[in-house]
C-alpha cells in the first residue's frame, strides 16, 4: 500500500514540477491568474477535508478498538464531507466555465480580462492538478462507501481492519495533495 | 491499548499494530486547522517572496502532520518509513534540480559591438524582382518545400502529405480553388508562409529569408492550373513591407571572436 502511495506522489510530483517550470516562465501571469481562484471556497475545502480526514482516522480507530457501528457512522461523515468537497468544487468549475477561465484553446480572454498572453497554461494546470484530485476523492468515496457496506456486513473486527485502514490512508492521501495543492493555486501569486 | 503517553514500540508481536489514542487525532485535527487559518492570513500579507516560502513551510508541516499521525507513519515499520520518505527524496531532487536550473540558467550577455565593426546585411530584398518568377527561383523553392512543406502539403502539393492525417484543418490542397485564406497570388502566398494561418497548422516560416519565403511561393503556384497576378498595389504594399531594410549588424566572424575574448576575460589563465 505504502508503494502505490508512493507512485501517487510521483504522479502528483510531475504535475507540481510542471507548475514550477511555468511559474519561473512567467511570474507575472501566475499572479494575475491566481487572483480569478475563489481563495474563500479554497480555504473552506481545505477545513472540509482536513475535517474528513480526522473522521477517517477516527473511523479506523473505531475499527481498531472493535466498535465497528461507530466506525460505520465516522466513514459516514467523511463521505458527507467528500460530497461538500466535490459540490464547492463544481461551484468553483461552474465559475470558471461560465467566465471562459479554461485550458488551452477553450481559454475565452474576451469574458475575464485576463490580458497576459500565457494565461490559459495556469488554468491547464488548474484543471489537471485539481481535477485529477478530484478523481482520486471520487475513488476514495467509492473506496469508504465499499468498506462502510463491509462494515454493515460485519467483515471487520479488532483483529481484521485492513481494507479500513488502507482505505484510510488512501483518503489521507487525498486530503496531502490537497495540502499543497490549495497554498500553491489560491494564495501565493 | 488506550495509552495516553508514548506510543509502544511498532512491531512488537502481539501487537502488530499501533492505537493511536482518539485525542492525538483530536490534536493533529486542531493544529491543522489553525495552520490553516494562518497559511491563508499569511496570504493577505505580503512579504515578497517569502510568501512563497512560508505557504510551502506550513504546507508541510501539515503534511508531516497527517502522514505521521492520521497515516500513522510514525508507528508503521522502518520498510514503510524508508519507502514514503524516499518517494519525497526523488521528488525533492527532481525539484531541485529542475529549479535549480531555471534559476541559475545564465541568459548570456549580449556582444557589444562597436560602431565601426557594425557592418549592413546585403541590400533590401528587391521585391520588384523576386515576384516574378524565374527557373532558378522554382528550383530553389522546390527544394525548400521538400525540406519543409512535404510532410504536411505531400509531394504533388494536394495536402495529402504522411503528417496530414492528424491535422485539423487538413493542409492547403494547392490544385484546389477556393478556400484560400490569404489568397493565391504571390504576395499572398508569401505573407500566409512567413506568418503561418492563425488557427490552423500551419506554423510562420519567418526563418526563411525574404528570397527563400518567394522561392517557395513561386513553386507552390505551379501546381495551380491558373495562378491568379498580384495587382500592382499588392506588390507595392509587400515592397513597402519586405523592403525595409535590415538593422546593422555584426558580421557572424567578428561576433564569434568578440565571444571568445570575452569568455577569455573573464576566465583567466585558460580555465
Amino acid at each position: 500500500m505504502w508503494l502505490f502511495l508512493v507512485t501517487e506522489v510521483m504522479l502528483f510530483g510531475g504535475l507540481f514540477v510542471a507548475y514550477i517550470i511555468f511559474r519561473n516562465l512567467y511570474p507575472e501571469m501566475y499572479h494575475e491568474a491566481h487572483h480569478h481562484l475563489n481563495k474563500v471556497m479554497g480555504a473552506i475545502n481545505t477545513i472540509v477535508l482536513i475535517f474528513s480526514s480526522w473522521t477517517m482516522a477516527t473511523a479506523v480507530g473505531m475499527a481498531q478498538r472493535n466498535e465497528p457501528k461507530k466506525s460505520f457512522r465516522y466513514m459516514a461523515v467523511t463521505i458527507v464531507c467528500a460530497c461538500v468537497f466535490l459540490v464547492i468544487k463544481f461551484f468553483e468549475y461552474e465559475h470558471k466555465f461560465h467566465e471562459g477561465l479554461l485550458p488551452g484553446g477553450y481559454f475565452d480572454a474576451a469574458k475575464n480580462g485576463l490580458t497576459h498572453p500565457k494565461a490559459d497554461l495556469f488554468f491547464s494546470l488548474y484543471f489537471m492538478m485539481t481535477g485529477l484530485h478530484g478523481l482520486h476523492v471520487l475513488v476514495g468515496m467509492s473506496l469508504i462507501v465499499w468498506v462502510m457496506w463491509r462494515t454493515k456486513r460485519g467483515d471487520f473486527n479488532s483483529h481484521y481492519y485492513t481494507p479500513v485502514e488502507m482505505s484510510g490512508l488512501y483518503w489521507h492521501l487525498v486530503d496531502l495533495i490537497w495540502i499543497y495543492l490549495f497554498p500553491l493555486l489560491y494564495l501565493i501569486g | 491499548m488506550e495509552k495516553s503517553g508514548k506510543p509502544e514500540s511498532h512491531g512488537s508481536h502481539d501487537s502488530p499494530h499501533h492505537i493511536t489514542p482518539l485525542n492525538v487525532y483530536g490534536r493533529v485535527f486542531g493544529s491543522l486547522i489553525c495552520l490553516t487559518i494562518i497559511t491563508v492570513a499569511t496570504s493577505y500579507c505580503d512579504f515578497g517572496s517569502l510568501n512563497i516560502l512560508i505557504a510551502m513551510a506550513i504546507a508541510t508541516i501539515k503534511a508531516l502532520l497527517v502522514i505521521l499521525f492520521f497515516m500513522g507513519l510514525k508507528y508503521e515499520g522502518q520498510e514503510n518509513n524508508v519507502t514514503f520518505f524516499c518517494s519525497f527524496v526523488f521528488l525533492a531532487i527532481f525539484v531541485g534540480l529542475t529549479s535549480s536550473d531555471l534559476l541559475y540558467r545564465s541568459t548570456p550577455e549580449p556582444v557589444k559591438p562597436d560602431a565601426s565593426e557594425l557592418t549592413m546585411s546585403g541590400p533590401p530584398a528587391d521585391v520588384q524582382k523576386l515576384v516574378k518568377p524565374t527557373p532558378e527561383l522554382v528550383a530553389k523553392g522546390k527544394a525548400l518545400f521538400t525540406q519543409n512543406c512535404v510532410t504536411c502539403h505531400g509531394g504533388e502539393g494536394k495536402g495529402d502529405g504522411p503528417a496530414a492525417a492528424a491535422l485539423t484543418p487538413k493542409p492547403r490542397n494547392f490544385t484546389a480553388t477556393e478556400g484560400w485564406k490569404f489568397g493565391r497570388t504571390v504576395s499572398g502566398i508569401f505573407k500566409t508562409v512567413t506568418n503561418g494561418s492563425p488557427g490552423t497548422p500551419m506554423p510562420p516560416f519567418a526563418g526563411l529569408s525574404a528570397e527563400d519565403r518567394f522561392a517557395v511561393a513561386h513553386y507552390v503556384r505551379t501546381f495551380m492550373s491558373s495562378a491568379p497576378e498580384d495587382t500592382g498595389a499588392d506588390v507595392a504594399a509587400l515592397t513597402k513591407e519586405v523592403g525595409t531594410p535590415p538593422k546593422p549588424h555584426l558580421s557572424v566572424e567578428r561576433a564569434m571572436e568578440k565571444v571568445a575574448e570575452e569568455w577569455a576575460a573573464g576566465h583567466p589563465a585558460g580555465k
